[in-house]
């Protein structure tokens, strides 16, 4: 069984003109996080939605309706998506009129909205899609488990279409509070890759990018997802070491075999020292990428890292900007994501070129 | 054929009690769990009545043998039922075979964010309420707690959610990725909740009727519930006595609107229609179903309606517990996933609670009164939720 990303869309801190091109001009924040430069909505939303919804509803539902328009599909067989802290403006709202009023005077529309599988169901309920729905919501495994499951539908009936997504939202309740807690780095963000960084924080960051998934190539496929791997908490680098090796093995591949891997550094010396050791060790002789200098820190970031995988594979270029570490190689065959979140969820993606 | 599905282990805490035999015992007294708030902090505590677990935080942490203050009440609720699932399905060493956990929860960490939340921006007391707040949480403590390594998630389909998440177990064991997994749900009352059912005007102040011509709306209620479930091949490894089979499960969305359901029931005759699908049965094979039953117009109406759509005429034995438990949420489907399995462990039907008069739309009527010395093969158990999401699980005795 082999499985095709068909159609991709992405919103995220670069200007994506075009789903499957790599923005030309990289856009760099100068902020302490990656804000979303999100896309007009008009065009996939109606006006009385768009006020209504928070910008997680409306990031995913206009990511997955440009994604089926990339990949040229109305229907769907199941949509599936994964969220780490699912709609928190509309929980924040509702919260603080809540505290504020002292749990009278409130309206619906925002509890309504509240709930983490509202995403999920706006798509289905624009796109009439009355199969399969799912909400992951486990931290930095949400959009791993989103595509998990997506695969193991694939492998247990040939033939879907299967709609996967990430999303994640910031709201300014939010950062601030990721800020009192130290999450969040004190300078801003002034360029580079993240990597080598010595100072605790990450920048943070937000967006969408979702995935037509499918057991057929097609005239819009961008690559073969090959599989997917969640670890939690490994104890040590030989551990993820290992598991990387098994991974790889399963798939019948060796480290050999990768082009390019594209490891998550978030730029936290707290929480790296595996990722370091890695890049120097066990990868060092891999061509190395990243992708949180582009869309920040957020729990389903390693969808931003499907996609920018996915587009590399099908544009046959990495983008210098991508780049960490200078090994030649422009036009990989297997890439290999390693992504973590806060050094506890580990996950490994695996994609070939069509 | 479909590799076999078994539930070695169940665990709950909820209105009803703190484990399975306490649960087992109010059912059968015809004890409602339903009653005046106490433990939530509300202004709205003497307008309605909730299912809470009958514990302070202090109390749940004693159960646990933790420190209260470094979880939430969502939190050690799941703890301690998936702490009894695992013990009563004589699990000793945990990852002695591949193990995984999938829970799922709704409202999270909220019931403790929505205390401090206001505060966090000047102080720092309970500034770690910002890591407790998220849905996965709960679970990573779960995890923890048993000791399970090899693979954990969440899910969140607002009250259809655990039913998800035993789908999703099952599907793990099936496709060979784990040798069993412990599956449920968790979640814990809040004022967020309570409040926000409040402003869609969907909450009984009395107890809930479901399926009657005057109910008024739903209960909410509070607790955990998780099975284990295991391989064919576990089963034969350790020669265990499986509890009941996971036979067959559905997945459907109503794609009416975000939160009522659709008055032709959709959604839910989809769910089912794919349950009795998965489980290769046919409707005539179920011989009592667990409905979603909450007491609101638009549910029964609707599940009503689908109900109609699959059985028809031969229209199964059928009751709502959420009279006994109150609406919990996210573990509503694995807490009548529990309440089902005792069923077909005591072949007894547990009877609708505060039923007089049939809704005028179709003469459904509801298993009134305990039902004991029943034969009972299959259950089917639905979970219905927002954003139209639509579960259905069936359940029947083991085949050998």
């Amino acid at each position: 069984m082999i499985i095709y990303i068909n159609g991709t869309a992405v919103i995220s801190a670069q200007n994506h003109i075009s789903p499957g091109a790599f923005p030309e001009q990289v856009n760099v924040p100068a902020q302490d996080h990656f804000g979303a430069l999100e896309p007009s909505y008009k065009e996939h939303i109606s006006p009385n939605m768009i006020r209504r919804m928070g910008r997680a509803i409306k990031m995913g539902v206009s990511a997955s309706i440009r994604c089926l328009e990339d990949a040229g599909i109305k229907e769907v067989d199941a949509v599936i998506c994964g969220t780490g802290i699912g709609c928190f403006e509309d929980s924040e709202k509702f919260l603080l009129a809540l505290i504020d009023n002292k749990e009278t005077l409130l309206t619906p529309t925002s509890f309504i909205q509240s709930t983490h599988n509202t995403v999920a169901a706006q798509i289905a309920l624009l796109i009439k899609c009355h199969q399969y729905n799912m909400t992951y919501v486990q931290r930095g495994f949400s959009f791993e488990s989103a595509l998990q499951d997506a695969i193991l539908m694939l492998q247990e009936r040939d033939g879907l279409n299967i709609l996967a997504g990430g999303i994640d939202e910031m709201t300014a309740g939010y950062l601030t509070l990721q800020r009192r807690a130290g999450y969040i780095k004190k300078d801003v963000f002034s360029g580079g890759t993240l990597v080598s960084e010595t100072s605790p924080g990450h920048y943070m960051g937000e967006g969408a990018a979702f995935f037509v998934l499918g057991s057929q190539q097609s005239a819009s496929s961008y690559a073969i997802l090959e599989g997917v791997e969640m670890i939690y908490a490994p104890l040590s680098t030989q551990v993820l070491e290992s598991a990387i090796s098994d991974f790889l093995a399963s798939h019948s591949l060796s480290l050999g075999d990768i082009g390019l891997t594209l490891l998550g550094n978030s730029g936290d010396v707290r929480y790296e020292q595996k990722m370091t050791a890695l890049q120097s060790g066990y990868f060092k002789d891999i061509p190395q990428g990243n992708f949180k200098h582009l869309c920040g820190e957020y729990m389903t970031n390693g969808s931003f890292a499907l996609w920018l995988a996915a587009t590399i594979l099908r544009n046959g270029k990495v983008p210098p900007s991508v780049r960490t570490n200078s090994l030649p190689g422009n036009s990989p065959v297997h890439i290999l994501v390693v992504n973590h979140f806060r050094d506890r969820e580990y996950t490994l993606m695996l994609v070939s070129r069509c | 054929m479909s590799p076999k599905i078994y539930v070695t282990g169940t665990g709950i805490i909820s209105a009803l009690g703190d484990n399975v035999p306490e649960t087992f015992r109010s059912l059968s007294e015809l004890r409602s769990g339903v009653g005046p708030i106490r433990h939530l902090q509300t202004v709205h505590e003497n307008e309605f009545v909730a299912g809470e677990v009958n514990k302070s935080l202090k109390a749940l942490g004693g159960m646990l043998g933790v420190n209260n203050r470094a979880y939430t009440r969502g939190a050690m609720l799941g703890m301690i039922a998936a702490q009894e699932a695992v013990l009563s399905s004589g699990i000793g060493d945990i990852n002695e075979v591949r193990t995984g956990l999938v829970s799922s929860t709704s409202v999270a960490g909220m019931s403790l964010t929505e205390l401090h939340y206001k505060e966090l921006f000047e102080k720092t007391d309970h500034l770690s309420c910002i890591d407790s707040h998220d849905c996965g949480d709960s679970t990573v403590h779960i995890a923890n707690l048993l000791g399970i390594t090899c693979f954990m998630t969440t899910i969140s389909t607002a009250c259809s959610s655990a039913a998800n998440a035993i789908m999703l177990g099952a599907r793990l064991i099936k496709s060979g990725k784990l040798d069993r997994v412990v599956v449920g749900g968790t979640d814990a009352l809040s004022k967020f909740t309570l409040n926000g059912f409040n402003t869609l005007m969907i909450l009984d102040k009395q107890w809930c009727s479901p399926f009657d011509e005057e109910r008024r709306g739903l209960n909410l209620g509070e607790g955990a519930a998780y099975l284990v479930l295991e391989s064919e091949e576990e089963i034969k490894r350790t020669g265990k006595q499986p509890l009941a089979e996971l036979r067959g499960y559905g997945n459907a969305n109503d794609a009416y609107h975000q939160t009522a359901s659709s008055p032709e029931g959709l959604g839910a005759t989809l769910a089912i229609s794919k349950a009795l699908d998965t489980a290769g049965m046919k409707a005539s094979e179920i011989d009592y179903i667990n409905v979603h039953g909450t007491g609101t117009a638009n549910n029964d109406l609707s599940e009503g309606t689908a109900l109609l759509n699959i059985f028809g005429e031969q229209m199964p034995d059928f009751s709502s517990t959420k009279s006994y438990t109150g609406h919990t949420l996210a573990p509503a489907a694995s807490i009548e996933a529990v309440i089902s399995i005792l069923s077909l462990q005591h072949q007894i039907i547990f009877p609708n609670l505060n039923f007089s008069k049939p809704m005028k739309e179709f003469n459904l009527v509801p298993v009134v009164k305990l039902k004991k010395g029943v034969h009972l093969n299959a259950i089917l158990s639905n979970s219905f939720g927002f954003g139209g999401n639509c579960s259905s699980l069936i359940f029947s005795v083991p085949r050998s």
